[in-house]
């Protein structure tokens, strides 16, 4: 024991360690983008009634889906645009960086079909593809998740699924904040040179599993305790203001565009 | 001085947690952190741990003074986690490893031991702590209070200069209280400079030297 009650002689060997850091980091950028949502509200296209939002881009991407015309894919790219840029800085520069990787991506995936001459279908995929990923983008970092969840009921999604996915952003917080601070322990020990660094994350995520698996039960006891018999009911407040009334407007005018455009050839 | 900081601030986004802190501690010194849930003391424990970094102010280590970029040299950051040794409040949070007795071992395999020194280190600390019938057992199966046992062993095997610790005694009986207590009291004779966040203060009598108190403003008042 006498160990104990002496100071070391340590010195640290060299190690990459960027692996646990890069880890922390990207939980964290997924954490602090739910939380983000706790901030106070912002004017324009934030304030819209989420609602609104909800149908309008699920309304727009269908219409994607059925156009067979590159201009309309193009119009509606370029409204989508313009909805995008009048997103704060922060969250433009992410859907701007969410959204080319989609394009690449996708890109990468129809060079094959391009190669074979399909260019202008390998195209107009590609445009549809941007467009669609811009207005998700744009209605996930507009509206708080828990409005998002609740306009789902418009579209007859059943409470009880609601309830789950509403239970689910909140355990991807809480299991985010403790993966956060599993890695931060695993930092604070990792005081030396590591071999199986790998083997400590895939401990974590055991652990993980089986403290999501705990809350889960937890959780399912708790609503049992409150007399919970499987079925739930949410509210949703439908209020509607000048702005949703010019944001409904606006995307009449990209619905018009559809029908306009369909026999320009 | 061994540690020293001087008008430390940190926020969460807009949310102060530490304003304007000024605290001296001395090598071997007993500090406790005392205050309301809510005031900063773990957010200090974080700062003093090189977790987060003050948005103002100056903290000074044995010399050197801590900042983002200086912990940037791995050198000097493994050097200075291995000196300080964190527990955490929520020992699940801390235990990652599949059996008790590797997550012991884990920091003396860190710092390059043989596996003789290393085996004398675990077993030295599943005595110190009282839990060697656990040594085979997964962290995730045990109770409370020897989750928190297994915390302390596995940042002793460490022999860190410095013990910090957040709120050890939360949702742990009367007897293994009493037992963490008798154990700081052991390792601060031994010459241990230990940190410890609680907003009990009856548990802590005996056992510091100082005690800082945080108000609910996140000042030390």
């Amino acid at each position: 024991m006498n160990w104990l009650y002496q100071e070391d002689t340590y010195t640290p060997v060299r190690d990459r360690k960027l692996y646990i850091d890069r880890s922390i980091l990207s939980i964290l950028g997924t954490v602090s983008r739910i939380r983000h949502e706790e901030k106070g509200h912002r004017g324009g296209i934030y304030a819209v009634s989420p609602p609104a939002k909800f149908v309008c881009t699920l309304a727009l991407i269908i219409l994607f889906s059925l156009s067979r015309n590159i201009y309309f894919t193009a119009f509606a790219d370029s409204c989508a645009i313009l909805m995008a840029s009048l997103l704060v800085m922060s969250d433009l520069k992410r859907i701007a960086a969410v959204t080319s990787v989609v394009i690449l991506f996708s890109f990468i995936l129809l060079l094959p079909s391009m190669l074979m001459g399909n260019i202008h279908n390998s195209i107009m995929i590609c445009m549809k593809i941007a467009g669609s990923v811009l207005l998700l983008n744009i209605l996930s970092h507009s509206t708080k998740w828990i409005n998002i969840t609740r306009s789902l009921k418009l579209i007859r999604i059943p409470d009880i699924i609601i309830l789950i996915i509403d239970i689910t952003m909140k355990y991807i917080v809480i299991l985010g904040n403790f993966a956060v601070n599993m890695l931060y322990a695993l930092r604070l020990r990792s005081v030396g040179k590591e071999e199986g660094k790998h083997r400590s994350i895939s401990n974590i995520l055991g652990v993980l599993f089986i403290k999501s698996k705990e809350m889960a039960e937890m959780t399912y006891h708790a609503m049992e305790c409150r007399c919970f018999s499987g079925s739930y009911s949410t509210q949703m407040k439908f209020t509607f203001k000048a702005r949703d009334f010019l944001y409904i407007l606006f995307i009449l005018f990209i619905c018009a565009g559809f029908f306009l455009m369909r026999d320009v050839k | 001085m061994f540690i020293k900081m001087s008008d430390i601030s940190f926020n969460y986004d807009s949310v102060s947690a530490l304003s304007l802190i000024n605290i001296d501690i001395n090598k071997g010194e007993s500090v406790a952190l005392v205050g309301p849930n809510g005031s900063g003391k773990s957010t200090l424990l974080k700062v003093i741990n090189g977790i987060c970094f003050p948005s103002q102010g100056e903290y000074w280590f044995d010399g050197l003074q801590v900042t983002e970029k200086a912990l940037k040299n791995q050198d000097y950051l493994k050097l200075f986690h291995k000196r300080i040794g964190f527990v955490f409040q929520n020992s699940d949070a801390q235990l990652f490893c599949a059996t008790a007795f590797e997550e012991i071992a884990f920091g003396p395999r860190q710092i390059g031991l043989s596996p003789d020194e290393v085996n004398e280190r675990v077993f030295d600390c599943l005595n110190l702590l009282q839990i060697e019938q656990l040594k085979h057992r997964e962290p995730y199966h045990l109770s409370e209070g020897e989750k928190k046992k297994l915390a302390i062993a596995a940042v002793l095997a460490l022999n860190p200069d410095v013990l910090t610790l957040d709120e050890p005694m939360n949702n742990l009986d009367v007897k293994t209280r009493n037992f963490l207590k008798d154990l700081l009291i052991k390792l601060r004779d031994a010459g241990k400079t230990i940190i410890c966040a609680t907003h009990e203060v009856s548990q802590i009598q005996d056992v510091f030297s100082k005690v800082i108190s945080i108000s609910e403003d996140h000042h030390i008042s």
